[in-house]
């Protein structure tokens, strides 16, 4: 589903401060950044903040969507996708003839073009109504994305629910500060390209809104809590504070991409050199961000042994 | 439209960016000799005992010394303690009659009388600083920052000459906005945060920020005898990140014997427990050790078993209280315990509240029914069989080998509710001959989440109070223990780990994560 040159094909706005841009390179690069075999690719972004910083990496690392997509939606399935405007948690049955049952709703494959969709995975436990797609996204979707000549417009719905089937899991002690934050940027609008701005709009806490958010801002033991984590694509994973970084949480995503915002202003930047300086990584390789220092962060990238996570046994005591 | 904190974010972000040091070290003489006389003749060693009177009075000189440490403090000044060591020296020499306690109080006596020779540094860097930076009415442009034990005297001697900068301690230049100006700091960072558990390296990369993430674009770093140098590549996160950029305005002019010692205290670790063997339920643990009201105290924890050393740490603005794994627990990180049953109570009585809130106004007693279930089968296989048993049979029904073997603790902690996963708990009711049931399973992961959700609120509550606690990095520093008593978060501890036993021992499951004495009785404050 990773495609690197939708998430690369957008700018910068014109008056995105240095910093905001150097996280967009991260951002763009990170997904696809060239790592020896067995190893994940990682990237360290310090700061003398971690407010605002993961909401800017992770709006960045949000896959725009495209005119064209591969639904996923068929027989004997149940997917999270849009009914009538609204995203809907729906079993697929056959239908008549050639048509698909979408929890009632009776589509054809041959003659439609079918909803973008994830297909939930066996272990998904949670029970969701029907919600409806932020509108302000939608319409800012939909006048990003120009008709052109005969053709009929997208779907607004269906462009925002492209853009969190592969999402960006911000981990965090504090959940409501990452959202607060998104909410604060937001209002920065000359900061923000288009796609930008569509995920920084209403980011939300905890796993019940997974495939209706292109940001999911979670704690760790929300993530312990999630069985089905490991069945579902992870575009990053934006780790906030050497402590969280630590946890047995993120050892669920290992192979997924992951940056680590680290504050030089916190007591555990010791232990985060501690266990940096003493351990043997792979070399990361984005151009031009190894131990650098730019705008006010400090960066390096490298890669983790993959191999470094163990089976994560059930967490009980995380309370 | 921007926002307070978005504000602030900006700020940072800038001064960071522009951030640039500058260091300069001047020669104290008076108090090179009042150092001097310390290091010779009041260190104890095994040939040359000190007498009581004379420990203690060391013990108040390098005290003294290190508050002149802290910026341009007046070494006559009340708060320094100078009046009580003066005195204590007096009574000595007319007990002892010791040459050196004449020479010291002599010595004292003329530091005491003169000025801080930092203070000149101090008001010339100022006024320069004023001719070329914006004068803000909100905040001075320019601060001292300070470790904190002078901060009384030189916010008067800074009141006393109407100097325009503020005087702050580092954990108040930490949360605050950026000063536009200078940030002058005295002597290396590490000396900001060392303490009896983290000194050298890992208190210089605690401090580092003083200089690569800095309260103001422009760092002068002043020291004079008594200070330490810096250290090269010892302030960045980590080793190879690029080094802020250093100006030196004059030859560092450095005396070995000028330092100040790196203060030790006399804790000893404590020999491991050994616990009473009940039942069969004992897991091997290590032992945190800490030092609180002069008592040592310990805490247990297993690498696979029962709770997680919660771990609290710091931010610019912000507490982060996080269960890591033992294997990541060092020296000097500060634990978060609770010392009496009100945790475990006030845990029980949120989770009631949440199912009544969101669970229509039920209760979570079916699920602990359903919870006691699975344990008391587990339990009646294993009389009725072996363990070993117990672990053949729950991989004949297709669950891993390594999960099987450490299950069966697991699953007989108190605070253990059900495997997460509904195909290995229907495997392992299947081989414990218990009916596996959807229901009971749907309830069991209620109770679940019901119990996270009050740990979350519980733990946001005592966030909230620490948070409103600006003092308390300061304050861990300087005692190691801090207990809260206030509603809500009574019986909540933070503790800075002392030592880590290297050996583990056989520890009653559930006594794990518990304050205990070194008599191994449960430790109350």
């Amino acid at each position: 589903m990773t495609d690197p040159v939708r998430a690369s094909s957008l700018v910068p706005a014109d008056l995105a401060p240095v910093w905001l841009r150097l996280l967009m390179l991260i951002a763009g690069r990170l997904p696809s950044s060239p790592v020896v075999e067995g190893f994940s690719p990682r990237c360290v972004v310090a700061s003398p903040t971690t407010r605002h910083l993961p909401a800017v990496l992770a709006a960045s690392a949000a896959l725009p969507p495209s005119r064209n997509w591969v639904s996923p939606i068929a027989a004997e399935t149940r997917v999270a996708t849009v009914l009538s405007k609204k995203f809907a948690d729906v079993p697929v049955t056959q239908g008549l003839g050639t048509r698909l049952n979408l929890g009632g709703t009776q589509l054809d494959p041959a003659s439609l073009h079918m909803p973008p969709a994830a297909v939930l995975p066996a272990e998904w436990d949670s029970e969701r109504g029907q919600r409806p797609v932020p509108h302000e996204a939608v319409e800012m979707l939909k006048s990003t994305f120009a008709v052109p000549r005969g053709e009929r417009p997208p779907v607004g719905e269906w462009l925002y629910q492209q853009m969190c089937l592969e999402p960006i899991v911000v981990l965090t002690q504090r959940p409501a500060r990452v959202a607060q934050d998104a909410f604060e940027l937001a209002s920065r609008s000359e900061w923000w390209n288009w796609s930008q701005r569509v995920a920084l709009d209403e980011v939300c806490e905890g796993p019940d809104m997974w495939f209706r958010r292109p940001i999911i801002v979670l704690s760790p033991q929300m993530l312990h809590s999630m069985a089905w984590v490991r069945e579902v694509p992870v575009r990053l994973v934006v780790v906030v504070g050497f402590s969280t970084w630590m946890s047995t949480a993120r050892r669920l995503l290992m192979d997924t991409p992951q940056v680590l915002m680290l504050s030089q202003r916190s007591s555990d930047v010791s232990d985060f050199r501690q266990w940096f300086d003493n351990t043997s990584f792979g070399e990361g390789s984005i151009p031009g961000i190894r131990n650098t220092k730019k705008g006010g962060l400090t960066l390096t990238a490298f890669g983790e042994p993959a191999t470094m996570h163990a089976d994560i046994e059930d967490e009980e005591w995380d309370l | 439209m921007s926002t307070p904190n978005l504000e602030m974010t900006v700020a940072l972000l800038d001064t960071c960016s522009r951030a640039r040091v500058a260091t300069r070290r001047i020669r104290w003489e008076s108090m090179a000799l009042v150092l001097q006389i310390l290091r010779k003749s009041f260190r104890e060693t095994p040939e040359a005992p000190l007498s009581e009177r004379e420990v203690e009075i060391a013990r108040h000189a390098w005290k003294w010394a290190s508050v002149c440490m802290d910026g341009p403090v007046p070494p006559g000044h009340p708060s320094t303690g100078i009046a009580r060591l003066l005195l204590l020296i007096r009574e000595a020499d007319e007990v002892l009659g010791l040459p050196k306690l004449r020479r010291l109080h002599e010595t004292l006596t003329q530091v005491a009388s003169g000025s801080h020779p930092g203070a000149e540094v101090v008001i010339g860097a100022l006024g320069r600083l004023q001719e070329t930076t914006e004068f803000l009415q909100s905040q001075f442009p320019d601060v001292l920052v300070l470790r904190g034990d002078g901060l009384v005297a030189v916010t008067e001697w800074r009141d006393s000459l109407n100097l325009p900068a503020d005087v702050v301690s580092m954990s108040f230049a930490r949360q605050t906005q950026p000063w536009p100006g200078s940030a002058l700091i005295f002597g290396p960072p590490e000396r900001y945060t060392s303490s009896n558990w983290i000194q050298g390296p890992e208190a210089a990369a605690t401090a580092g920020w003083l200089l690569t993430a800095p309260p103001a674009p422009t760092v002068q770093v002043i020291s004079w005898t008594g200070h330490r140098p810096l250290v090269k590549d010892g302030y960045q996160p980590w080793l190879g990140a690029p080094n802020p950029e250093f100006q030196s305005t004059e030859p560092e002019l450095i005396i070995e014997d000028d330092f100040l010692p790196e203060s030790v205290d006399s804790f000893t670790p404590v020999a491991a427990l050994r616990f009473a063997v009940e039942g069969d339920e004992t897991e091997p643990a290590f032992g945190l050790q800490f030092k609180a009201d002069g008592e040592t105290v310990l805490a247990y924890f297993s690498h696979d078993v029962g709770p997680k050393p919660t771990i609290v740490t710091f931010s610019e603005d912000e507490v982060l209280v996080t269960p890591v794994p033992l294997r990541t627990v060092r020296v000097g990180n500060c634990i978060l315990l609770r010392t009496s049953s009100a945790g475990k109570d006030a845990l029980d009585e949120v989770t009631r509240e949440w199912f009544r809130e969101q669970r229509s106004g039920s209760t979570p007693d079916s699920a602990i029914g359903h919870q006691q279930q699975l344990k008391n089968a587990i339990r009646a296989f294993i009389a009725e069989h072996s363990r070993v048993d117990l672990v053949t049979a729950m991989e004949a029904e297709g669950v891993s080998r390594d999960y099987s073997r450490s299950f069966m603790v697991r699953a007989l902690h108190p605070d253990f509710i059900a495997p997460q996963m509904e195909s290995v708990y229907d495997r392992i009711c299947r081989a414990i001959a218990l009916k596996p049931s959807k229901e009971a399973f749907r309830q069991l992961k209620n109770l679940r989440t019901g119990r996270r959700q009050a740990g979350l609120l519980l733990s946001a509550r005592v966030v909230g109070r620490l948070e409103t606690m600006n003092d308390l990095p300061d304050r861990l520093r300087d005692n190691g223990a801090i207990m809260l008593n206030e509603t809500g978060v009574e019986g909540v501890v933070l503790l800075v780990v002392r030592a880590i036993s290297s050996d583990s021992t056989e520890v009653p499951a559930w006594r794990l994560g518990h304050a205990l004495m070194s008599d191994g009785h449960t430790w109350t404050p």
